[in-house]
């Protein structure tokens, strides 16, 4: 399959300004460094992290609603980052979101048939030609277009949601990047939802970019997964592949926390080590590993040198020195690597 | 409950604005008394030679200080011995314009600035400075000063009042817009390639502009207070023209030998500032579409 986006070295970093009037200085935030991942035309890829781990971010670079700092975005053979206005107007066209809260997404203050065609209204097309396209994109999310001149409080969570995805689908896009976009629904609607998108992907050729922390959701729903911590991609493969045989420590910690309800004292442990995403950044200069600090399975390269992501196995890929090459890994390790299956 | 079930296949018909503003301000007690004492003064005011029983400035020095209930004069005689509520009735003309015309000349001024400064920082930045250096004023003071260096005269007046008051409103737009422009139906507008000014007129501007209409709404009063205290100085309106702040200021001399000279207007000031507050209130919740609703619904439940 040929690639719709290859991302390489992209960075962003957030400079927030602090303190009062005469001691004011930047803290340089760094939200995403050095991505390098290719999603494929026509698939599903998830990204899975705690917060703060750069997942939305990565997702609104690649629709410019934030700039990178540095890399690159190609997308579809063209330089994103160096799109000239119209260009960037025509962009638009192609790659859409689908946000976490439906309701807020939505202007309060317009009926849902003006929130919905007004992507259509910015392209040029005719208010009745938008307004017939509006109930088309109603129906194809399963909502009843003669509901459409209410506004968007008179729906459920689940409602606004199927709404946020006729507008973001009115400009016939193909390219979706969906922001959580099930995790503020309760879960009986959460896959109804996942449903509808599955459909759409499928029907309408769509290729996704997921992000979510609910890791199971990524499993079934997602072909393949990317999993960010502190802003770097650590480790990507397919989900099956990354499911049944994690191979970052991280993500085998988090992982671990979310998806085997042991309760035991192991699993407590992992669980801190996975949930401390903000918490006290590991107390070391220079280069090291971004989990090095939290990590069980540390060696010393780890706090001297951070890690490339490497191919470990076919269509797998990681960010860890125990992955590295034979030779670098410290101490047998009991699991075995499961090539099979792996390519997406 | 509605005329949707009665023919579930047709489409209901698309509300205006204009009708929840009406349906809510009709379906609030307080809201309709306050509207009903607006639209009696803005009638009084128009149809002021047909209403007023006497003309404003036609004097009859042997009832002067006269109280209310005078025969013939409802509400007495002021120091001059013309007849009070015929200058009520005409002072209600350049006092509703006094009042209300800044306001509206400031509203349409300070939204855009208020936008527009929330949505580029930097011009956001030299806009608020701005604002701080006219807040440094007291508000009556500046006013003074513009008014003072214009020389006067109500059209003078009523730009010093403009000026006057556009720190107030556009720092209420901007504080709202600044809350608006965060919000994801706005990143939303920006991934689907909405031209700035259409994000900032279109999609935010309705959700702005109830904080400056319920704002507006207040400010009335202060307004018309002030516009007295304009003309008071000689900076305003002139005598004899007759206007309540006029009108309260002259009997302020008399205020205990003939205290409703003062009072009459004084209080008919109170009267309006409180109908605008109220009527404010309830146009907040017309507006939105969150609250709106529920107005009209127990508007039909009580009919």
């Amino acid at each position: 399959m040929e690639n719709l986006i290859e991302i390489r070295d992209l960075s962003k970093t957030f400079r927030v300004r602090q303190g009062g009037l005469f001691d004011r200085h930047t803290v340089l935030t760094p939200a995403v460094r050095d991505v390098d991942i290719d999603i494929r035309r026509g698939e599903i890829l998830g990204c899975v992290g705690g917060s703060g781990s750069g997942k939305s971010t990565l997702g609104r670079m690649i629709l410019r609603l934030i700039e990178a700092d540095d890399g690159t975005i190609t997308y579809a053979g063209r330089d994103l980052r160096a799109l000239p206005p119209e260009d960037l107007r025509q962009h638009r066209r192609r790659a859409q979101i689908v946000f976490q809260d439906p309701l807020q997404s939505l202007n309060p203050r317009r009926t849902v048939d003006e929130n919905v065609a007004r992507p259509l209204l910015n392209f040029g097309i005719r208010p009745a030609a938008a307004a017939r396209r509006v109930d088309e994109l109603l129906e194809m999310v399963g909502l009843d277009p003669r509901q459409s001149h209410r506004y968007p409080h008179e729906f459920s969570g689940g409602q606004c949601q199927r709404i946020a995805i006729a507008r973001a689908l009115a400009l016939e896009p193909e390219f979706l990047f969906l922001d959580e976009p099930v995790s503020a629904l309760d879960v009986s609607i959460q896959a109804q939802i996942l449903n509808l998108l599955k459909r759409l992907q499928v029907e309408l050729g769509l290729t996704y970019l997921f992000v979510s922390h609910d890791l199971k959701i990524v499993r079934q729903f997602c072909d393949r997964t990317m999993v960010m911590y502190r802003g770097k991609l650590l480790e990507t493969g397919s989900s099956e592949a990354v499911y049944r045989d994690p191979l970052h420590p991280f993500t085998q910690d988090f992982l671990g926390t979310v998806l085997h309800a042991r309760r035991d004292e192991a699993w407590q442990r992992a669980a801190e080590r996975a949930e401390d995403l903000e918490g006290a950044p590991p107390d070391m200069a220079g280069d090291h590993c971004p989990y090095a600090a939290t990590c069980t399975r540390r060696v010393a390269r780890c706090t001297t040198a951070e890690p490339l992501l490497r191919p470990a196995a076919p269509g797998r890929a990681v960010a860890c020195f125990l992955h590295e090459s034979p030779a670098d890994v410290p101490s047998p390790q009991p699991r075995t690597l499961t090539p099979t299956g792996a390519t997406a | 409950m509605t005329d949707r079930s009665a023919a579930p296949a047709r489409r209901a018909p698309r509300r205006s604005n204009l009708y929840f503003v009406w349906r809510g301000v009709l379906g609030d007690p307080v809201a309709r008394i306050a509207a009903g004492i607006i639209a009696i003064m803005v009638l009084a005011a128009a149809f002021a030679p047909w209403i007023a029983p006497w003309p404003p400035n036609a004097a009859n020095p042997e009832l002067r200080l006269m109280p209310p209930g005078t025969p013939g004069h409802l509400l007495g005689l002021d120091n001059q011995g013309r007849d009070i509520l015929s200058r009520l009735i005409y002072g209600a003309r350049l006092t509703l314009v006094c009042g209300i015309v800044p306001v509206l000349i400031g509203a349409a001024i300070s939204i855009p600035l208020g936008l527009l400064g929330a949505w580029y920082p930097l011009l956001g930045g030299v806009i608020m400075r701005l604002m701080d250096v006219l807040f440094a004023f007291p508000m009556a003071l500046l006013a003074i000063m513009l008014a003072a260096l214009m020389g006067p005269g109500v059209a003078n007046m009523m730009i010093a009042l403009v000026v006057t008051l556009i720190p107030y409103n556009t720092r209420v737009v901007y504080a709202a817009a600044c809350l608006e422009r965060d919000q994801a139906y706005v990143e939303a507008a920006r991934a689907m390639a909405t031209p700035d000014l259409k994000i900032l007129f279109i999609e935010m501007l309705p959700n702005v502009v109830a904080a400056s209409v319920v704002y507006s709404c207040t400010i009335i009063g202060a307004v018309v207070i002030t516009a007295a205290g304009l003309s008071f100085l000689g900076l305003g309106v002139q005598p004899p023209t007759a206007e309540w702040g006029i009108m309260t200021s002259e009997g302020r001399s008399y205020i205990f030998n003939a205290p409703h000279i003062a009072a009459i207007p004084g209080i008919s000031i109170t009267i309006l500032v409180m109908a605008f507050n109220l009527l404010g209130d309830s146009l907040r919740d017309s507006l939105d579409p969150r609250t709106r609703l529920r107005l009209v619904r127990t508007a039909k439940d009580r009919t």
